[in-house]
């Protein structure tokens, strides 16, 4: 028997809109993912921060994860913290391929 | 399924302070796609309907009754004809099983400790008296509650509704625009306990759905 993670994987790419500040937003998520799932989760997950081309909106942090981990990413982002303060956010856009991703912020007013 | 576009309610926000707030909460649910939002007032507000009117969303007045018998739920029932719904915050075992009985309760709310409350013959009650169960995510999304404190009752109420076929509505409990969450976000938590991810989103889409329906 082949071992879940033997799977394709395939990767979603996620623009996350944050509604407070924070300095590092990216630590911010992963901290709060490895909090809520666990260091071998993280590590599975393949979690990882992306830059776009374009002027993205200041607010906006792009990430790549596969895609059996989406929901956790998903819940990582309801239950947000930077530092102690918990930190409002919402998933703006997902797709399989970062084009994708691109016109979809384009369409919502998140890229010019 | 998945593809289908879902209708998203909030249906607990507040209390209701002031036009201002209740603007940037109508704002809030707007950006992050919600259909109707659920209003916690104490009073007949009349300013809500009018302040809300240039939004998108469809509002709902609430009215949470805190009560520690059923005697007194009955009293202030009486004069609360107004609001669109009237929810039971449940704080005791006992009591959330008698006030599902009651006839004018839309729904039975239960938040932090009392989630654990959730049990199979709270489900048999409420699915005999047709009423819907409100878990508040309020402590966990705010954070004064770690998750790990209550993923053992949030995971127990889930199963045993899941089994009961209850219908059971996630809702954010937020006081204000910063406790909103995307319903998309909010049903990823009930999808990492195992659930299928459509049946988490009807938590947050067609079981409130399904109590606004059936109120106006």
């Amino acid at each position: 028997m082949k071992p879940k993670w033997s799977k394709r994987l395939r990767a979603r790419y996620v623009s996350i809109h944050l509604h407070g500040e924070c300095r590092d937003a990216y630590s911010a998520l992963v901290d709060t993912y490895r909090n809520l799932f666990g260091e071998v989760s993280l590590g599975l997950s393949g979690l990882k921060q992306v830059k776009l081309s374009g002027n993205v909106s200041r607010e906006v942090l792009t990430v790549r994860v596969w895609h059996t981990f989406l929901n956790n990413l998903r819940a990582s982002v309801a239950l947000l913290r930077c530092g102690d303060q918990p930190l409002q956010a919402h998933v703006v856009a997902v797709s399989g391929t970062v084009m994708g991703l691109e016109d979809l912020l384009r369409k919502r007013g998140y890229l010019s | 399924m998945n593809n289908v576009r879902r209708r998203f309610y909030d249906l607990n926000v507040g209390p209701a302070r002031d036009e201002e707030w209740l603007d940037a909460v109508m704002a809030m649910a707007e950006h992050l796609g919600y259909r109707g939002v659920a209003i916690v007032v104490e009073d007949n507000a009349e300013w809500i309907r009018d302040a809300a009117s240039a939004y998108k969303v469809e509002l709902y007045t609430r009215v949470d009754i805190r009560a520690r018998r059923l005697r007194d739920v009955r009293k202030k029932i009486s004069k609360l004809r107004w609001a669109d719904i009237i929810g039971v915050i449940c704080e005791d075992r006992g009591f959330a099983r008698e006030a599902a009985k009651l006839k004018q309760v839309d729904i039975l709310s239960f938040s932090g400790r009392s989630i654990g409350f959730i049990d199979t013959r709270q489900i048999n009650v409420v699915n005999i008296h047709r009423k819907p169960i409100e878990i508040v995510l309020r402590d966990v999304i705010a954070g004064t509650t770690p998750l790990y404190i209550y993923i053992e009752k949030l995971r127990k109420a889930l199963e045993v509704s899941w089994r009961g076929g209850a219908t059971l509505i996630l809702s954010s409990g937020a006081s204000g625009p910063g406790g909103m969450r995307s319903p998309r976000d909010i049903a990823s938590i009930a999808s990492i306990l195992g659930y299928p991810e459509d049946w988490s989103l009807g938590l947050l889409s067609d079981n409130p759905r399904r109590v606004v329906g059936d109120m106006l």
